[in-house]
């Protein structure tokens, strides 16, 4: 068939026999997913293959899809599964789809004339996972989406990937196809509830994760996480902050420990692998991994090949073609240290703090889970500085204690505009269904 | 009311490592307590946890009290 090397169909003929994916645990090889979808694209007409969303909660059903469709159709949508009524039609208006595929088969939603085939440039549509509105949808290329994979290298094949983020979620495929891509094993977790998915992780002999910091301290909060051998460990999606990089290596001495940053917008970004938070200060400039430098504002400025176009990023272009990440840095001791998001900064009567740089502080101290800051609005300030904050499961300290514990550790390390004046000792911090810690519910 | 408020501050106080003047009472200048405004501003919202509100909050036109007694008898209305 013509192009089908380049679609994912071609992708995952490369390791014909050996299990590729298990998920819920049974073994599919990839001439079984191939068969699988093989058939189901024989059930879809012609008038399908414009622009077709696909909504499973099973990883397997979504990835037998997207090997049916990739290569076929024009434009595919990957809907988040928990997505319905209102926000759903939304946003299947908004990308113009025709017929959506989920558990209970084809849908027309508007009808369409027959579709030619498009062959190798299907557009994989994503969405963001914005906090308002309906979300945003932006696209790739199973060329994009592969860009930055390690292809068929003899030691794909001893890894053993486990699926942490949602698989319709960009950070989500990209583990996906890295794991095709090698001929690595895929194991795909029953739930995301972080028992159950270390579980399974330890049941299937995982040695490969990818997850964001947040996911990082939930995982490790369940001992059993211990029972997997993992040899590389990747975070990306959130400021890796020392204590959690600090964590992975003492539980994890052997393992290559990485962490990612990466600007979406700019389509580059970089690794960090010597397990110190930050990047060495050497690396700004021309690059290599890529050119960067720091805003008279503080925050990075990245050069990329690939800008994606939109009038938004248009405003945050440097005359010399830099983009402005947002993201706030600080240079300390040859070492470059993310402070937050440059948007998200709190400002205490004048005063600015990133509530990174504080969660960071409060999470370094012993008995400390997970710490969320925002802002608490102050009729004589403007804005203070308030702290959620989640103890280790086995601590029994009293909350008072605890609360001045943190002032005072805070008060040590920090100015006092930024010493949270608010603390509250919550049960459970949520982890966003991205795996980031979930800003909306500040208090 | 008073009393509570009173509480409030000492903690505030204790917790910013401030101190107090001694005797405070209805004529003791707000910015002469010991606190800061960033103490002040504090105050108000750890007593908007304890009362479920903010007095400041709600005026159409914001008020700063000068005095102690100035400030309790904003959280009296």
């Amino acid at each position: 068939m013509t192009g089908e090397s380049n679609t994912l169909l071609g992708l995952i003929r490369r390791h014909p026999d050996r299990a590729l994916l298990i998920c819920d645990d049974e073994e599919y090889t990839p001439s079984a997913l191939q068969r699988a979808a093989r058939e189901l694209r024989a059930k879809l007409p012609e008038t399908a293959i414009g622009t077709i969303a696909l909504q499973f909660a099973s990883t397997r059903d979504l990835l037998t899809a997207l090997l049916a469709l990739d290569g076929h159709a024009r434009e595919i949508l990957l809907t988040p599964p928990c997505m319905e009524g209102v926000a759903l039609q939304q946003l299947l208006q908004a990308s113009n789809v025709s017929h959506l595929l989920n558990d209970h088969g084809l849908s027309e939603l508007t009808p369409r004339e027959p579709q030619t085939p498009v062959h190798e440039n299907t557009q994989w549509l994503f969405t963001t996972s914005g906090t308002t509105g309906t979300p945003k949808v932006y696209s790739h290329t199973l060329r994009s989406l592969t860009a930055s994979t390690r292809s068929t290298s003899a030691s794909g094949r001893e890894y053993r990937w486990g699926l942490v983020y949602q698989a319709h979620r960009f950070a989500g495929m990209q583990v996906i196809l890295q794991a095709l891509a090698s001929g690595s094993v895929l194991v795909v977790p029953p739930s995301m509830e972080p028992g159950a998915m270390v579980a399974c992780f330890a049941r299937h002999r995982v040695n490969t994760l990818s997850a964001t910091p947040s996911q990082w301290r939930k995982l490790l909060s369940h001992g059993a996480i211990r029972e997997c051998a993992l040899e590389q460990i990747t975070l990306g999606g959130e400021i890796a902050d020392q204590a959690i990089l600090s964590a992975l290596r003492r539980d994890f001495p052997g393992a290559r420990i990485v962490h990612i940053y990466a600007s979406t917008e700019a389509g580059v970004g970089f690794s960090v692998s010597d397990g110190q938070a930050g990047f060495p200060a050497a690396w700004l400039g021309e690059g290599p991994p890529l050119a960067m430098k720091i805003s008279a504002a503080g925050s990075l400025l990245v050069r990329g090949p690939a800008l994606s176009q939109s009038a938004s990023l248009d405003r945050r272009l440097t005359p010399d073609g830099y983009l402005d990440t947002e993201d706030s840095v600080q240079v300390n001791n040859g070492r470059v240290y993310f402070l937050g998001r440059a948007t998200g900064v709190i400002n205490v009567g004048g005063n600015k703090v990133h509530p990174e740089e504080v969660e960071n502080l409060v999470r370094e101290m012993p008995g400390i889970e997970n710490a969320l800051v925002s802002a608490r609005n102050s009729p004589i300030m403007g804005q203070l500085v308030a702290l959620q904050v989640q103890a280790r499961a086995q601590s029994a300290e009293e909350p008072g204690a605890l609360k001045r514990r943190i002032r005072e550790h805070c008060r040590q390390h920090l100015p006092d505009y930024k010493v949270p004046a608010l603390i509250t000792v919550v049960e459970d911090l949520a982890v966003s269904e991205s795996g980031k810690v979930d800003r909306k519910q500040a208090v | 009311m008073r009393t509570l408020i009173l509480q409030v501050m000492a903690e505030v106080a204790e917790n910013a490592d401030c101190i107090l003047v001694d005797d405070i009472n209805d004529s003791t200048v707000l910015l002469e307590s010991g606190l800061d405004s960033l103490g002040f501003a504090i105050l108000v919202a750890r007593l908007e946890e304890e009362l479920g509100r903010d007095p400041f909050a709600e005026m159409d036109e914001v008020v700063y009290p000068r005095t102690l007694g100035e400030f309790v008898a904003i959280y009296d209305r």
